[in-house]
């Protein structure tokens, strides 16, 4: 299968399923979240972008940013996605391929991709164009599913990215490894002092 | 918008042009003026795919019903679809 028949599929999946999703996977989504946001700081001027929003099951955790951008493939789950967002601040949805962001360079201070590379055809190059979006001291969080990646596999696609992981979540409550990268060694980084990857 | 860029060539900055607006922008287009591709915005969402993922049968009829609107170069010689002069 072609990389577009694949995304055509994973679109239509997600269409089809999208009033399922929140049923499916807020669960699931929520221990993701919280694995992740342990590991950073939203500020009030935290840029976020949220790619595979799905419904915006994120959002209500990043209320402090001064924007949230979510991208997702189906547009179908951004509609749910809006309602979601309606009592938020500053929230903005874009439909897009997060092979192909529709972004400027350097534009978010924090990027998350949950439970998105899975459904890639090729992980590496989604990784490098979430690195370029992302500010040179950008915190980026991406989880891997542990029945897609085995840890070693995923640990080296990161850093065949370019990306620095500074802090990995493993737990056996997790369906996924929860990774806190950086674009560049974290010696350089403006609010971290952790390295302990 | 100051953030927007094709996702294709990366160009920006994008041109808007609203259509309907009620506190968001409800139906618009997105511009790229390097490549001249556009970008419906429907319900409020700027839909923003590659070529290959665009569906022709949708963004026909919306380049149509907007016609008026859109700049002649998008209308006839705008991608990844435009219509016949």
């Amino acid at each position: 299968m072609n990389k577009w028949s694949q995304k055509r599929r994973t679109m239509r999946r997600y269409d089809l399923t999208a009033q399922l999703y929140d049923a499916r996977y807020a669960e699931e989504q929520t221990l993701k979240y919280r694995a992740a946001l342990e590991q950073l700081r939203i500020t009030g001027d935290s840029r976020v972008l949220d790619v595979g929003c799905g419904t915006g099951l994120l959002f209500s955790y990043v209320t402090e940013a001064a924007m949230v951008v979510g991208v997702d493939l189906s547009g179908k789950l951004l509609i749910q996605a809006k309602e979601r967002a309606r009592s938020l601040r500053n929230v903005h949805l874009v439909q897009a391929d997060a092979d192909y962001l529709p972004f400027r360079d350097d534009s978010f201070s924090a990027v998350f991709a949950f439970t998105v590379l899975q459904n890639m055809p090729a992980p590496l190059e989604t990784l490098r164009e979430i690195k370029r979006v992302a500010e040179f001291t950008a915190s980026i969080v991406v989880s891997g599913l542990k029945k897609a990646f085995a840890l070693h596999a995923f640990r080296e696609l990161l850093e065949n990215a370019g990306l620095t992981a500074i802090s990995l979540k493993d737990d056996d409550m997790l369906k996924c490894y929860v990774v806190l990268v950086f674009k560049r060694s974290c010696h350089y980084h403006k609010n971290f002092a952790i390295n302990q990857a | 918008m100051e953030i927007l860029a094709c996702p294709i060539d990366k160009y920006h900055p994008l041109e808007l042009h609203v259509f309907e607006e009620k506190d968001e922008i409800t139906e618009g287009l997105i511009v790229c003026p390097k490549c001249l591709r556009w970008y419906p915005i429907r319900d409020e969402i700027p839909e923003m795919l590659p070529d290959e993922l665009r569906k022709e049968a949708e963004d026909l009829p919306f380049l149509k019903k907007w016609r008026e609107k859109i700049p002649e170069k998008i209308v006839f010689e705008g991608k990844p679809f435009s219509l016949k002069r």
